[in-house]
């Protein structure tokens, strides 16, 4: 059922990418535009999808939806980047990567004092080796040095 | 001479006190790679690309290359000693290297397995040495046709041979190619499918799907799973082979070499591959096959040394034709490009440093790696008592700044997310994503080879039957994309032995 779902998503998906790719010049097999393999591509990938709407196969096993422990690890694990990459550009590597870092420890390893002591650490040691070290300029933010 | 010209040379650029330090951070770096379940190569190699920006291509490649054949020793500490392969490669280990384990010849096996490793790698970079030269001339002759019929091959195999579903596999592999045609078209400079996005306009960058869909995706999966890690023990006495173990040995190893480096030339079939073949086919000619999977040590000989050995014969195409056969090597050829390297033929003549720098040093890669994996095993052991959760927190981290060391751009980072949230959602359905990446690397090269090509032609699409190494790859890709689509089709039953590789 899972994978007949991913079929109806990809094939919903092929239909947009094909609209999209027809308003490019599809010029000719002699000639091909810009649009001619956007369109092949689309049109292909549509096909594939109604192949696997029919015969979506053996169902993988694994296809159950993470228990709530698991799905709370999973979200929280994304919205930690989500708000660190909004960071990232106002705070800085140091201060975003240590709440980055707090915030994973926290919650997937539930260990505060190791979360506290590790974060800063392991932020500094990055900083210190890509930005001194390999001179790649990591943005310094609120603590620039 | 020319060859021995060109090697000291390569060792000249390669034992440069930088150089010898990315290859010996590679090598550490790729080895825990490989004993760590839960990140893999192709994650590795692209999150730790940024590490060498600052330096030359040549120290880049030498890092990579070092954390691709590294992991092929690393994978094997795990599947001995716990009986989970740290890789796909060293899968095959487990059947027999666990066993040994359970006896209490834990150490006989990792050792047999790092030498087998050493002979494989090292003996597969010898044929790399002698084969690259003529090919890359051989290669010279070869036009847009023949070169999108390469890819296509490459892509048709990884799509097809590693899937359990093969529509799931060319999904995967069209899916790759479609991201590619975001950005300016190369051809007429329009900008296709960016919606106005400036960011777009560059195409979407590789390694932030590379990174998102291996390094996030694969994190995001393991949380799932909450597996404990219980190594059994094993000190250095223990590794000392006797005589008959070495005896046994010297025939897997040799022909998982040789096995391993065809598979590993042939785009699109790898390391996987070469060993679940190397160790079907010591299975067949031994005498006592009943043995294999109780712990005999031909079992862990011959897969180990196949796997290792595909890496040299990998790199043949990748250096030689530009043209890479998976995740991992396609990574490569992106940075490549990243770093203003033309790939290709003409590699060979127009970087001599870079090719001969990357090629002596994967043989001192490979003595510094046999060395770490006979002395050092118990440290690497240790490093599997890190806890997931904390590790998963620095996968994450070091994904972040990866990403962002490309062009310091946040909306690189966003790429990373999504395509970390697409790879694990096609994990759980079990699409190979692998393709994705491959094909993102060479969409770009395909469509401008195709369009090329009927340019040539004048539309006609028989060009790629009319010229013969075409015509002969396009067979072979047909051959591999629609027999196993058809017997699906004829046969009620999907092939059982496709879906055991």
């Amino acid at each position: 059922m899972a994978i007949r779902i991913a079929a109806v998503v990809l094939l919903v998906f092929s239909a947009g990418f094909l609209w999209e790719a027809s308003r490019y010049p599809f010029g000719s097999p002699g000639a091909p535009g810009p649009g001619f393999l956007p369109v092949i591509l689309g049109a292909a990938f549509a096909v594939l999808s109604i192949v696997l709407l029919v015969r979506p196969g053996s169902a993988p096993e694994q296809v159950l939806p993470p228990d709530r422990a698991a799905a709370v690890r999973i979200v929280a694990t994304l919205v930690a980047i989500a708000i660190a990459i909004v960071l990232l550009d106002r705070l800085g590597f140091l201060v975003t990567g240590t709440l980055l870092m707090l915030a994973l420890l926290l919650v997937l390893d539930r260990r505060p004092i190791l979360a506290v002591v590790l974060a800063p650490l392991s932020v500094v040691l990055v900083y210190a080796v890509f930005k001194v070290w390999l001179r790649v300029p990591l943005p310094s933010g609120v603590l620039s040095f | 001479m020319e060859l021995l010209h060109n090697l000291q040379l390569g060792f000249a650029i390669a034992l440069t006190p930088t150089n010898l330090l990315f290859a010996l951070l590679g090598v550490i770096v790729g080895t825990l790679i490989g004993a760590l379940p839960g990140i893999g190569p192709v994650a590795g190699v692209s999150i730790l690309l940024p590490l060498a920006f600052g330096m030359d291509p040549t120290a880049a490649m030498i890092l990579m290359a070092g954390i691709y054949y590294g992991a092929m020793y690393g994978g094997t500490i795990t599947s001995v000693l716990i009986n989970v392969p740290g890789e796909s490669s060293t899968v095959m280990t487990t059947l027999d290297g666990y066993q040994m384990a359970l006896y209490g010849r834990a150490g006989p096996a990792l050792s047999i397995a790092a030498i087998g490793s050493f002979v494989a790698g090292t003996f597969s970079v010898v044929l790399l040495t002698i084969m690259a030269v003529p090919l890359a001339r051989a290669a010279l002759s070869f036009g847009p046709p023949e070169y999108l019929m390469l890819m296509l091959l490459g892509l048709a195999t990884l799509s097809v041979l590693l899937a359990e579903n093969k529509v799931k596999g060319v999904l995967s592999a069209l899916l790759g190619i479609m991201i590619g045609v975001i950005g300016l078209d190369v051809i007429s400079a329009l900008p296709r499918f960016t919606f106005g996005e400036i960011e777009l306009l560059d195409g979407v960058g590789f390694l932030a799907v590379a990174v998102g869909l291996f390094g996030i995706g694969e994190v995001l999966a393991s949380l799932e799973r909450t597996y404990k890690l219980d190594p059994i023990k094993t000190t250095l006495r223990d590794l000392i082979l006797n005589k008959q173990d070495l005896k046994v040995s010297t025939g897997p190893i040799a022909r998982g070499t040789i096995l391993g480096f065809v598979v590993g030339m042939l785009p699109g079939a790898g390391a996987t591959i070469a060993s679940f073949l190397s160790y079907a086919l010591e299975k067949r000619i031994s005498a006592h096959p009943e043995k294999f999977g109780t712990g005999t040590i031909e079992g862990v000989a011959a897969p180990e040394a196949a796997n290792n050995a595909s890496t040299g014969g990998a790199m043949v195409p990748l250096l030689t034709l530009g043209i890479p056969g998976s995740g991992t090597t396609a990574v490569m050829l992106g940075a490549m490009m990243l770093f203003g390297l033309q790939p290709g033929p003409l590699l060979f003549e127009k970087n001599p440093d870079f090719v001969w720098g990357t090629i002596a040093s994967m043989y001192i890669g490979n003595v510094m790696l046999v060395i770490l994996n006979i002395v050092f095993v118990p440290v690497f052991v240790r490093a599997l008592m890190i806890p997931y959760s904390v590790l998963a927190a620095f996968i994450v981290l070091f994904c972040i700044v990866g990403v962002y060391s490309v062009n310091f751009s946040t909306f690189e980072l966003w790429i990373m997310l999504v395509s970390g949230v697409i790879g694990y959602v096609m994990r759980k359905l079990e699409f190979p994503i692998a393709p994705i990446v491959l094909a993102l690397v060479l969409g770009p090269m395909m469509e401008t080879s195709l369009r090329q090509s009927l340019l040539m032609s004048q539309g006609s699409f028989a060009i790629f039957l009319t010229r013969p190494i075409s015509a002969i790859l396009a067979v072979l890709v047909l051959v591999f994309l629609f027999a196993p689509l058809l017997l699906s089709f004829v046969a009620k039953k999907p092939l059982p032995a496709a879906e055991e590789i």
